[in-house]
């Protein structure tokens, strides 16, 4: 260590033992403080607050307007005897199950066919179709689709009948509104699954990919043994973002089939606290509901980077 | 609740007034959080609990003490009258333009009454009156500084239930003059559900003022070009099917629309067959009886025979009838909106709704309630008066033409009949034989329920049996 470590080190230690600061070391404390202050209040505005007033609303029973009564915990032990509740769950992880691996799959074929070498403005006509849907509104998107697959006069019912097929009643019927609200939903946001994708296939260097056409790898060889690897930590980022998004579904279920759908099936967790705290106005259940959310997102985002670091690599 | 309770909490748990809970919670929150947000939060909810202006005592946050309130307003009535002034919010059922429609006839009020100024808040549903109830319920709650709510049948238990109205008792018993003339014209069926069915502490809340009843709409041109006689008004249920298997031609004509809905598609279809979605008091669902599940499989019928689009997809059955494409359809007063918008007052023919075992009709209504919340309660239950007036009501059948008038002498006028489709006097008169809908504390809940399986059972996914029992059982544990 050179002479000037060792006396900064000294410093710092004086400093760590209550020692005065020294006006240059206060005023970057100083500094670090107000730059990182916006950021603090933002977290404790929108973060750490709701969920102080989510833990505190949890342990009481209050209908909105009339007196709240404090209940302790009981609040979540009646989760697990809620059918309701139950249901949404499993419907949720129904969603976000398929929703993720989709989103994957198709957002990756999409990205792998942008990147191909082709005629400039292809390529920026293809990007753009691609990511269009994001830009349109959960609502606009949600209304489009009920129109096109109206049972009455959507273009699709009317094929479909052409082709001598049955109507399908698609948001009536209880086995086929959830798999249709995971495909708009696919729709309308594989889109910024694809931009990212394609982010990280141009990351990966050519040079690597070169050499491993000289080696002799095949499309597929080269594909499964240089491009997913190089390509991990961007699926990582985009199996967890898309875990968290499809989890927390609520504005296309909202729109598309409202009141939980046909007999309840598409009730998606984020859907019934709405419903908890805004129909039946239980605002400490639906508090206690959106804790148990939370942790469960929580759990599995920590259990997802957790398993990364056996098939991620960033090297 | 009951979930809580069945667990034996409830003798451990203290109740907690709201104002006490919200600063409790302010500060906890304040002091986990250090931030403003939840004190943001929890003092926008606190300021709905508002207090009384004018010498009136503080607004009880319970029906019980509404009574107290409305003591202390009443107190202060002699210098009411001419000195009443202030703002004044009412929030009411529909669009901005729609509310435009309103502040027509708010607007002669606002003359009688130049020191009071009268704000519209127009409050948007995806889901009807449920829709509007839990919007205006959450409003209140948030802070927003309302007075009065233009309510239907549908939500006006669920107001008393949260102590978000006041009783008006008091005032009826200053102002009973004043208002002789009002309940000597109104029709006293309605009067009775109000006072009884809508008002279930004894208390009375609410001063109808317009209503809605059900009946049948006939496009006159595409009966004729069926060359199918117009019904008349004692048709059955089996007349009604034969006439829409006439009317209909599949791909061009639809017979009849059935909509999914409470009021309009489910309530008239039970009524004429003796059933109701509850008992008489509204205290019992009634949803599993033979006559109801006949009246499920009835509407099956019209569905599975193509006489009626498919539900769940988006029809308009005013213009598929100003295009031919339509035969008849269910409505109340509201359709002549667009009856005369599209040039179809004189092809458009109303009767009343084909029978099984009797007449029958919903009968909805309109009611102004005047908020806990207000701060100028004496000049919100002269606006009830004036909405309950002849000149209101005539005003309201003049311009926004939506609802009824539940005055006999303004329903029977040229005002209420002019400029509409032949027959608009059998909507009234259906109140003679009509059923008060039926409008639970937890109605915003029920009617989602009834939607719901009313769906799956005019789509065929569940059996008409089935979906009457499921029905029932999830309408009577929100009773």
């Amino acid at each position: 260590m050179s002479a000037r470590g060792t006396s900064l080190a000294a410093l710092a230690s004086t400093e760590r033992q209550g020692g005065p600061l020294s006006p240059l070391r206060r005023s970057d404390t100083i500094a670090g403080y107000l730059m990182v202050s916006p950021a603090v209040l933002l977290f404790g505005l929108f973060i750490l607050g709701p969920v102080a007033a989510a833990l505190i609303l949890s342990t009481f029973s209050w209908d909105l307007l009339g007196k709240a009564r404090f209940v302790g915990l009981a609040n979540f032990p009646a989760i697990l005897s809620d059918p309701k509740a139950i249901r949404s769950l499993v419907n949720t992880t129904f969603f976000t199950f398929f929703g993720v691996v989709l989103h994957v799959v198709v957002g990756l074929a999409l990205a792998m066919a942008a990147n191909r070498a082709m005629n400039g403005a292809l390529r920026h006509l293809l990007r753009t179709a691609f990511f269009f849907p994001v830009l349109v509104s959960w609502a606009a998107a949600s209304l489009i689709w009920k129109y096109i697959l109206d049972p009455n006069f959507g273009f699709v019912t009317y094929y479909l009948t052409q082709a001598g097929i049955a109507k399908i009643n698609w948001f009536i019927s209880p086995t086929l509104a959830l798999p249709m609200v995971v495909f708009i939903d696919l729709w309308k946001t594989v889109g910024f699954i694809f931009i990212v994708m394609l982010a990280g296939l141009q990351g990966i260097p050519h040079n690597i990919l070169e050499a491993a056409t000289v080696d002799g790898a095949t499309g597929w060889r080269r594909f499964w043994h240089v491009t997913l690897p190089l390509l991990s930590p961007t699926l990582l980022f985009a199996i967890t973002l898309t875990f968290i998004l499809d989890f927390l579904i609520f504005d296309p279920i909202f729109v598309l089939t409202p009141d939980g759908g046909p007999m309840g099936s598409t009730r998606t967790i984020v859907f019934y606290i709405y419903e908890t705290a805004f129909r039946s106005f239980d605002m400490g259940y639906a508090a206690a509901l959106s804790l148990v959310v939370f942790v469960i997102v929580l759990v599995a985002t920590v259990v997802q980077l957790r398993f990364s670091r056996r098939w991620v690599h960033y090297e | 609740m009951e979930r809580r309770e069945d667990q034996g909490v409830s003798e451990l748990a203290s109740s907690v007034d709201r104002r006490t809970f919200l600063k409790g919670a302010a500060g906890l929150g304040l002091g986990v959080a250090s931030m403003g947000s939840l004190a943001t939060l929890l003092s926008a909810c606190s300021s709905s609990t508002s207090p009384n202006t004018g010498g009136t005592a503080t607004a009880a946050a319970t029906p019980a003490g509404a009574g107290a309130t409305a003591t202390a307003a009443s107190s202060g009535a002699a210098t009411q009258a001419n000195s009443i002034g202030g703002s004044l919010t009412v929030a009411v059922y529909g669009t901005a333009d729609q509310a435009k429609v309103w502040d027509q006839v708010f607007d002669t009020f606002r003359k009688q009454q130049p020191s009071i100024n009268l704000s519209v808040l127009p409050v948007q549903s995806t889901s009807g009156w449920a829709g509007f109830s839990d919007a205006v319920i959450t409003r209140i709650a948030g802070g927003q500084p309302l007075d009065l709510i233009a309510i239907a049948t549908e939500g006006q238990r669920l107001f008393i239930s949260k102590g978000a109205v006041q009783s008006i008792d008091d005032y009826l018993a200053r102002d009973t003059a004043q208002l002789g003339d009002y309940f000597s014209d109104i029709h006293p069926k309605i009067l009775e559900w109000s006072n009884t069915l809508c008002s279930p502490d004894g208390k009375k809340y609410w001063l109808p003022a317009v209503g809605n009843t059900m009946t049948v709409w006939c496009d006159k041109e595409v009966f004729a070009a069926a060359g199918v006689p117009l019904p008349a008004n004692d048709w059955t249920w089996d007349d009604f099917l034969a006439t829409a298997r006439k009317l209909n031609k599949p791909g061009q004509v639809y017979a009849f629309h059935l909509p999914v809905s409470y009021f309009v598609g489910l309530a008239p279809w039970l009524l004429t067959n003796g059933a109701n979605v509850v008992g008489p008091d509204w205290s019992k669902a009634t949803m599993n009886t033979p006559e109801a599940i006949e009246s499920l499989t009835f509407m099956r019928q019209l569905v599975s025979e193509g006489l009626t689009p498919d539900p769940g997809g988006s029809f308009d059955p005013y213009a598929a009838m100003a295009q031919g494409k339509l035969a008849m359809f269910g409505g109340g007063r509201w359709p002549v909106l667009n009856i005369r918008s599209s040039n179809m007052v004189d092809k458009v023919r109303i009767v009343d709704w084909p029978k099984k075992k009797s007449k029958g009709s919903p009968v909805g209504w309109l009611s102004y309630g005047i908020l806990q919340s207000s701060k100028n309660k004496d000049a919100a239950w002269e606006l009830v008066k004036f909405m309950a007036s002849t000149e209101a009501q005539k005003l309201s059948a003049q311009y926004s033409a939506g609802d009824m008038p539940l005055r006999r002498s303004v329903a029977q006028s040229d005002a209420y009949l002019g400029n509409s489709p032949e027959g608009m006097d059998r909507t009234f008169a259906a109140i003679e034989y009509g059923t008060a809908i039926p409008g639970v504390a937890k109605n915003n809940l029920v009617e989602a329920d009834i939607d719901n399986m009313l769906t799956q059972i005019l789509a065929g996914n569940v059996t008409p049996a089935d979906g009457a029992a499921q029905l029932n059982d999830k309408i009577q544990s929100n009773l």
